[in-house]
């Protein structure tokens, strides 16, 4: 057998990888695109100006309580999001490929790190607006204890690790 | 040059990976140590100016607090710590320039397990002890709705959503690193 051809074991691996990063990406889509829906056939129930207005899970009674620098918080902390659901996605379509440890990988996955731990950012800087100033020490422990920033610093530096023994690997193998 | 030798530039790369592993962990122990001195450890609980907060309800003092809210907050310790040691089990190998082995992605899938665990107690916690209550007689009905507030909490819980990405993530890697290895042996 020539030692670049794909072992049959390792093809049921390939296929597995394939059929799960097809169904996450499915999952994706439902998860992001279904409340818009659920929104959209929804929206002549909706009175945004009867009820409370909530930002970054901060209430207020009307939509012109809110602050402008709320306004900004929330527009950009939507654009992370975002950003950071096509990354998940791209890395589902790269894993769909069957591409695993590539550099690409480790890039959408130091993105999405940073999206997250980004987002995160945005919530404790909109606590900050909500109570009119920073508490120390709460303002810190928020930033230990934020779900957002432990995660996605946790992705980041995982994924800065693993490019980091990918680069170790391909000079090993340059390295005659 | 020896074909096994380490290239200067990878010797770099790895000690560079070392030295980021022990910083993080002397981070992780600091950060943990902060959290137990000032008292802040206990999850899902908070000094409130008139009481406790116990799972998000408020409570005159500790010991008003049910039974069942108490295990939760227990139950959520425990997870607690064992990502913690898991963590450091983690950096530990990284710090060894162990990056790709089984260990690795086992620890990595342990670790989304037990955020996916925290984000569960978090989510359903009050759901949990609303429905507790209901059945052993406490109130005449559950307060929460288990459909109409535990899902919309599963699905909009930030540890649970990353935790099934890691878990996803790791299982994905095992694959790959199994293929890599079977390629490796076929001849």
């Amino acid at each position: 057998m020539n030692a670049n051809e794909i072992s049959p074991k390792a093809s049921p691996r390939l296929n597995r990888i394939q059929k799960i990063s097809r169904i996450l990406k499915v999952c994706v889509l439902f998860y992001f695109v279904a409340p818009l829906c659920v929104l959209a056939f929804n929206l002549k129930s909706i009175h945004l100006a009867s009820g409370m207005v909530s930002v970054f899970n901060h209430p207020y009674a009307s939509a012109s309580d809110i602050p402008r620098l709320m306004y900004l918080l929330c527009a950009t902390g939507t654009a992370v999001y975002l950003l950071g659901v096509i990354s998940f996605y791209r890395l589902l379509c790269l894993y769909e490929k069957g591409v695993i440890f590539s550099g690409a990988n480790v890039s959408e996955m130091k993105k999405l790190g940073s999206y997250l731990a980004g987002y995160g950012i945005l919530a404790v800087a909109a606590n900050v607006i909500y109570a009119g100033g920073i508490i120390f020490p709460w303002v810190l422990l928020e930033g230990i204890a934020s779900p957002w920033i432990v995660v996605g610093g946790a992705i980041y530096i995982v994924a800065w690790i693993m490019d980091e023994g990918r680069k170790i690997q391909e000079e090993q193998e340059l390295t005659v | 040059m020896n074909a096994n030798e380490i290239s200067p530039k990878a010797s770099v790369r790895l000690n560079r990976v070392k030295k980021i592993s022990r910083v993080l962990k002397v981070l992780f122990l600091l950060s943990l140590l902060c959290l137990v001195r000032r008292g802040y450890f206990l999850p899902f609980v908070q000094r409130m100016p008139d009481g406790w907060s116990l799972v998000w309800g408020t409570y005159a003092t500790f010991s008003d607090a049910p039974l069942f809210a108490k295990l939760i907050v227990v139950l959520a310790v425990g997870v607690l710590l064992a990502a913690f040691i898991t963590c450091y089990q983690l950096l530990n190998l990284y710090e060894k320039g162990i990056i790709f082995s089984a260990r690795n992605v086992q620890l990595l899938g342990r670790i989304g397990c037990l955020a996916f665990g925290y984000g569960l107690l978090k989510a359903w916690g009050p759901v949990l002890i609303s429905t507790w209550n209901a059945w052993i007689g406490v109130s005449a009905c559950p307060l929460l709705n288990p459909v109409l507030c535990g899902i919309p909490a599963f699905l909009s819980s930030p540890w649970i959503i990353g935790g099934l990405f890691v878990v996803v993530i790791s299982h994905i890697m095992d694959e790959g690193r199994k293929i890599q290895e079977e390629q490796e042996l076929t001849v």
